[in-house]
């Protein structure tokens, strides 16, 4: 029948319109696509994710990335043989790369605004402890001795000839070359043409661009005692660091000694288990991060409340969490997790 | 549908014959592979369509019950790895086919109930195998596939079973004596 | 019961059926917990293994081998040949985001996949 057979045809018409529509829809919905790749670099695992870009536009920007952190570490160690800090602190003045000579300058600022808590210059204190599954602790005589030539105040750099001094002290750079080397990769990305992306350096994340969940990332922040988060951050933009004292340590008689000194006394800080900080530069939040872990829960906190463009969390206690602390800033973005 | 009720000699002879369909199905359709072990496509079901449609719900889900335990027996395959689900499938679709089939038959069809079975089927099985053997997230994962064939299976058993209530005159209808009416 | 074959009832069941499996074929896949995790290792060492299998890896290194051990639903280092064995102690790597990391041998252990909750990195 003609009647029956148009309706037919219009019944199957409507059904595939609807299908396809419903299949546009949940294309549409999908989750964004990535580009991956990760490398171990600067003594840790570090990745970078590219988001919205093709694989070949990506690939390339990564690339160029992957070079910039391959040569911070490479100025910025103090392990090598070649590096350019390794040649200061032989040498005790020269004149150096104008990468290096800014990062050494930088930290010298950020040592005077933290009033010493973060201090570039912890090189011997460094050297004495040996954290790990047999240790010992360091004679204390030799702390002290050590603690002779610490003192940021000793150096002096200029960024722009490239000068330094060192006065006696040694530098130890590498509570700073982790967040300047993901400064570095980022600003390679956006040079490249990606719009947003993502570099972990073994837990020192920068951010480029709007993140996958409606512009916004989601950055977690990890439990100091237990597998898992403590939270996590909703974040437009920025840089985040944590120091805590499980990245590094050893038990000694059943007491923990981690690796993020108090520049002062030359052991352990103590009352912070870990510290979380949320800057616009990597290099900034890496460099607060220890800065805030050795100032303590109070000092700390108050400090990251009074500067502007600087947010954070702190974990007191001693050996069990007690506080988690959260900067006003970012009240409304902290999820807790528990 | 005109009245009367079929006559019990007919109804038992029905079932026997639709019982005996029913076996014959399950015992062959081992032989039809599919992607994971011991999942079946479910075309049996048009027994228990053939029974709803004809004797009515409670033979149906007697006769499916009946399909699995004996069919099984009949293959060798009775509390075999396979058994559950053979059994949860042929049940599963039996109780929603019949459901269906009471809820809403004269506009649901031969063809819609028999989708509804089919997709019961799947959905059984998939928790099945979810529940003993890989956990729930690749069996959820399976579950846009198995609605899909659902549909595919559900269409085509629906139709067979139309063709044979037409053909073989099943229809409760059919199952009556013989009268002047009813040649 | 004769008549149609399709019913406008059954071609509802139907669009319901196909629209739901279509549906359902976008909707992000979990692959948290039933994951697996990529072990690599210097030289091109390479081994991906399903969380829900019984394994254990034998990775070499500079340093000597790293075993990597896949059991109960996790990996972890059972042992390495480095000085600090942070990698030891990173623990059970099981959702995705999770890693264990021997620099020193040059081994990672990480857990794929990216779930809807899990962050798109973790400051640690």
């Amino acid at each position: 029948m003609a009647v029956g057979r148009r309706r037919l045809i219009l019944e199957v018409l409507s059904f595939a319109g609807a299908l396809a529509l419903v299949i546009f829809l949940m294309y549409r919905a999908r989750p964004p696509t990535s580009y991956e790749e990760s490398r171990v670099a600067m003594g840790t695992l570090v990745t970078i994710t590219v988001y919205g870009a093709n694989d070949g536009a990506a690939s390339a920007a990564v690339g160029s990335a992957w070079r910039e952190i391959e040569r911070v570490d490479s100025l910025l160690t103090r392990y090598s043989r070649t590096s350019e800090v390794a040649l200061l602190n032989e040498a005790g003045r020269a004149v150096v790369d104008s990468a290096t000579a800014t990062t050494v300058a930088r930290a010298l600022e950020i040592a005077l605004a933290t009033e010493g808590a973060f201090d570039p210059t912890v090189a011997p204190l460094m050297d004495l402890w040996k954290f790990g599954e047999e240790m010992a602790l360091p004679d204390h005589a030799e702390i002290v001795a050590a603690l002779g030539s610490v003192g940021y105040a000793r150096v002096s750099a200029d960024a722009e000839g490239g000068l330094v001094d060192l006065g006696g002290a040694q530098l130890d750079l590498d509570g700073i070359a982790k967040g300047r080397a993901v400064d570095r990769a980022v600003a390679a990305l956006r040079r490249g043409g990606v719009e947003s992306a993502l570099v972990d350096a073994g837990g020192d994340i920068g951010l480029l661009g709007e993140g996958p969940r409606h512009g916004r990332w989601r950055i977690g922040i990890k439990d100091p005692r237990k597998e898992g988060l403590l939270g996590a951050l909703k974040l437009r933009a920025g840089s985040v660091a944590t120091s805590g004292d499980y990245q590094r340590c050893g038990f000694v008689d059943g007491v923990r000694y981690h690796h993020i000194l108090n520049p002062g006394t030359g052991y352990p800080a103590r009352g912070v288990l870990s510290a979380t900080v949320v800057s616009d530069e990597c290099m900034v939040a890496d460099a607060l991060a220890t800065a805030v872990f050795v100032m303590g829960p109070t000092r700390g906190m108050s400090f990251i409340e009074s500067v502007e463009s600087v947010e954070g969390v702190i974990v007191s206690g001693e050996e069990d969490v007690e506080n988690v602390l959260i900067s006003t800033g970012l009240e409304d973005a902290f999820d807790a997790a528990r | 549908m005109t009245g009367g009720r079929p006559s019990r000699g007919s109804r038992v002879a029905g079932f026997g014959l639709l019982l005996a369909a029913a076996l014959v199905l399950h015992v062959l359709e081992r032989f039809i592979p599919t992607p994971f072990p011991f999942v079946r496509l479910g075309l049996s079901n048009v027994a228990t369509l053939l029974v709803i449609f004809s004797l009515g719900a409670c033979d149906a889900i007697l006769i499916a019950v009946l399909r699995v335990t004996v069919g099984s027996l009949i293959a060798g395959t009775f509390l075999g790895p396979g058994f559950s689900f053979a059994l949860v499938g042929g049940l599963a679709a039996a109780v929603a086919m019949a459901a269906f089939h009471r809820a809403a038959s004269p506009p649901l069809g031969v063809v819609g109930v028999s989708l509804i079975g089919a997709a019961a089927h799947n959905i059984a099985q998939l928790a099945v195998l979810g529940a003993l053997y890989t956990g729930a997230a690749p069996a959820m994962r399976l579950l846009p596939a198995g609605l899909l064939l659902a549909a595919a299976t559900g269409l085509v058993t629906g139709y067979i079973a139309h063709l044979a209530l037409g053909r073989l005159r099943l229809g409760p209808e059919a199952l009556r004596p013989a009268t002047a009416h009813n040649p | 019961m004769r008549g149609a074959a399709l019913t406008g009832a059954d071609r509802l069941v139907l669009y319901v059926l196909v629209g739901l499996g279509v549906a359902l074929l976008f909707v992000p896949g979990e692959s948290g917990e039933s994951g697996e995790v990529v072990v690599e290792g210097a030289g091109g060492f390479r081994a991906v293994v399903p969380l829900a299998e019984e394994r254990t890896l034998e990775v070499p290194g500079p340093l000597g081998t790293t075993v990597v051990e896949v059991s109960g639903g996790a990996a972890r280092v059972a042992s390495s040949p480095c000085p600090e064995k942070l990698c030891v102690r990173a623990g059970d790597v099981a959702e995705a985001g999770d890693v264990a990391v021997c620099v020193p041998n040059r081994v990672v252990v990480r857990a794929e996949g990216h779930e809807r909750g899990e962050p798109d990195a973790t400051s640690r």
